[in-house]
């Protein structure tokens, strides 16, 4: 039997003085860092944590942060991240709903820990580890430990009393009602596909393998456990390294990676601003996605200038483990409409395309998307109605399957194609939102009679748009920004609404129901109203050579400000720039 | 002649903030960074509606936090796109 910790553990013995993480300046070895975890795992023992506690963790991307990961497996406990970018109270159900053993954080997040934890009822002050010097007390938090505590715990290996069908954490995702769902994923859930990965992608001890997805999302976890078992170095990606494009291709660059994996946004963003060269990246061997569905036009920009790279598509739900199918491109697509499959199931995954009554649909039709095997999830924490409600029993064998709720289809060449969602869930830039979260928060907020969130295709750049359609009492159309403010204090950014419209009653349908199809019917033919440039229309040739004369009469300082900057003159536009992030609604993995 | 364009252009900016980002608008100096007012979500929503709103087309190589740090900056880097030999 394995565990996480043991891919470290055996790093450290027998090659201790290798990298095995690098941040910015700081580099930990595989010695380090099995050290270092041992003695906060004993730390966290000695505070009271037992097999089976919960640990909640805000900590900043960082080598204390993985320092952090190990220990908690280490001491049989479970690991709970909180994402330090959402408003306190978010991370406070979280904190109420897992009620863990203790807290760790570090100075960083010391305020955002005493603002969640203060603003929830709470029996007790919640004991918080401090994995700094930053060591701090106050009527709701108790310090337990700080990070000079370490030093008198002991480096050695320990003994775990757990066993790989423990839970290793607890992720929690967007609910529909208004509480997000805490997802359990056990050690075998996770070893299964480390195992599977690094003998597909071939991941070896000289790799230097990227880790850009925040510790709150379970992307991470391929990055860091596929590096750990190979042996390999983790490169962590800053959070402000991500803010733009040419920033990501230059670490990428001076890291010299030769592993990158992200959500498919990251990828447009790069292509939209052109940030990639020809010949760009010459270490890069694997150039992998999951998440969303990537734009086979940004696919071509990145094959075509990545020529070395292996591209690989991989799909699944956080209740499934990282992910489950897998697509490996061939070739380049010749044609920008291609769709890109999600593939077949990873080994011990399979997909199922199944109909109401769970029997499998005709090849080429569009069924439910099942998936069952060694990623499933035990279920939802502490809520045995949503889990048999997602967690069916299927066949002869009565196994247990995964509905996602995507719709899918086989394809001629067997492989699975991703077709659409059955709910209200949306994927935002690699984020999985259930607009009905957005709902309950807004009419949480008071002073809107009524709202309604909807979710457009995004006609500039990947992925969805978010619209609030609202209408106050008062008939106050203009509370868009205050709305937005107030909002941004009970949801994390990715879930705020890019999109919003006052009304004075909203439209409904003949049963008098609002009538969200009408809803995005004026969202989307407000985009329209955006989209035509005040100076190039259309239908300009490449070259742009024909510039005609300002005919959008909706922004009349901005065709001013426009004359008068260009001078007559437009700018040659590279058309397929121009195309690569419109999805237009195609359906090519996800 | 100059000055009114980097005014007119940053006024159009503000307007940007509001109608496109729904955030109160910043004033021509503040980080908008450090305030929190940008961050990897709302950035690319504010260079794309740039590009629309301007017709100009920003490349990667011209992506520098330090030239997009405050409106005044950014109103500067769209003038200077937007003037011919000028950039």
């Amino acid at each position: 039997m394995k565990l996480l910790q043991d891919y470290v553990r055996h790093q450290a013995e027998s090659r201790p003085e290798v990298t095995a993480v690098v941040c910015g300046d700081q580099r930990l070895t595989y010695g380090e860092l099995e050290a270092s975890s041992n003695r906060l795992a004993r730390l966290l023992q000695a505070s009271g944590c037992e097999r089976g506690d919960r640990v909640c963790f805000a900590i900043p991307k960082s080598s204390t942060a993985l320092i952090a990961l190990l220990g908690i497996m280490k001491a049989d406990c479970w690991h709970v991240p909180l994402d330090s970018s959402s408003p306190p109270v978010r991370g406070m159900k979280i904190i109420q709903s897992s009620q863990p053993r203790l807290v760790l954080g570090t100075g960083a997040t010391a305020v955002l820990l005493e603002e969640m934890i203060g603003s929830g009822v709470q029996s007790g002050r919640v004991q918080v580890g401090w994995l700094d010097n930053s060591r701090k007390t106050d009527e709701h938090l108790n310090s337990a430990f700080s990070w000079n505590d370490l030093q008198h715990c002991s480096p050695e290996t320990l003994n775990h009393r757990n066993s790989d069908g423990d839970p290793a954490h607890i992720l929690f995702t967007s609910g529909s009602t208004g509480e997000p769902k805490g997802v359990v994923i056990t050690h075998a859930n996770v070893i299964h596909f480390i195992e599977w990965s690094v003998k597909y992608f071939g991941i070896q001890s000289s790799d230097r393998i990227s880790c850009h997805s925040p510790l709150h999302f379970d992307l991470s976890y391929f990055d860091i456990f596929g590096a750990f078992a190979a042996g390999a170095q983790l490169h962590l990606v800053p959070p402000e390294v991500t803010l733009l494009p040419n920033q990501i291709a230059n670490f990428i660059r001076s890291s010299e990676l030769t592993q990158w994996f992200s959500v498919p946004s990251v990828l447009s963003y790069m292509a939209k601003f052109e940030a990639v060269k020809f010949g760009d990246f010459p270490t890069l061997k694997r150039l992998l996605w999951c998440g969303d569905v990537l734009s086979t036009p940004t696919l071509i920009y990145l094959m075509k200038r990545l020529p070395q790279a292996k591209f690989t598509n991989l799909y699944g739900p956080t209740e499934t483990t990282i992910a489950s199918s897998f697509y490996t491109l061939a070739a380049c697509p010749t044609d920008d409409k291609e769709a890109v499959p999600i593939g077949k199931g990873c080994e011990g995954e399979e997909l199922l395309v199944l109909d109401e009554a769970l029997q499998p649909v005709p090849r080429g039709e569009t069924g439910d998307l099942y998936i069952q095997g060694v990623g499933l999830s035990p279920g939802y924490w502490r809520d045995t109605q949503k889990t048999s409600a997602a967690f069916l029993r299927y066949g002869p064998k009565d196994s247990r399957i995964y509905r996602t709720g995507d719709l899918a289809r086989f394809g001629e060449d067997g492989l699975v194609y991703f077709v659409g969602r059955t709910d209200s869930q949306i994927k935002c830039r690699g984020y999985r939102i259930e607009l009905g979260e957005i709902e309950a928060a807004l009419h949480s907020l008071g002073g809107v009679c009524e709202s309604a969130v909807v979710a457009i295709e995004n006609a500039d750049f990947e992925g969805k748009l978010i619209c609030c359609a609202y209408a106050t009492p008062d008939g106050n159309k203009n509370l868009s920004i205050e709305l937005r403010r107030r909002l941004s204090n009970l949801l994390p950014t990715h879930m705020l609404p890019s999109r919003w419209k006052g009304f004075d009653k909203l439209p409904t349908n003949p049963n008098g129901k609002i009538d969200r199809a009408k809803l995005k019917e004026l969202f989307l033919a407000e985009e329209r109203k955006i989209v035509p440039s005040p100076l190039i229309s259309p239908d300009v040739d490449e070259c742009g050579s024909s510039p005609v004369p300002p005919t959008d009469k909706s922004k009349p300082d901005c065709v001013k400000v426009n004359a008068e900057l260009d001078s007559g003159i437009v700018s040659a536009r590279n058309m397929f720039k121009r195309r690569t992030g419109a999805v237009g609604g195609r359906a090519s993995g996800r | 002649m100059l000055d009114t364009q980097q005014q007119r252009v940053q006024a159009e900016l503000a307007s940007l903030f509001s109608e496109v980002l729904h955030v109160e608008t910043p004033s021509e100096q503040t980080d908008l960074f450090e305030s929190g007012i940008l961050d990897s979500q709302n950035l690319i929503d504010l260079l794309l509606s740039i590009e629309q709103r301007f017709d100009l087309e920003i490349l990667g190589e011209d992506l520098e936090l330090d030239r997009f740090r405050c409106l005044e900056q950014i109103a500067t880097y769209i003038v200077r796109s937007k003037t011919p030999n000028g950039a």
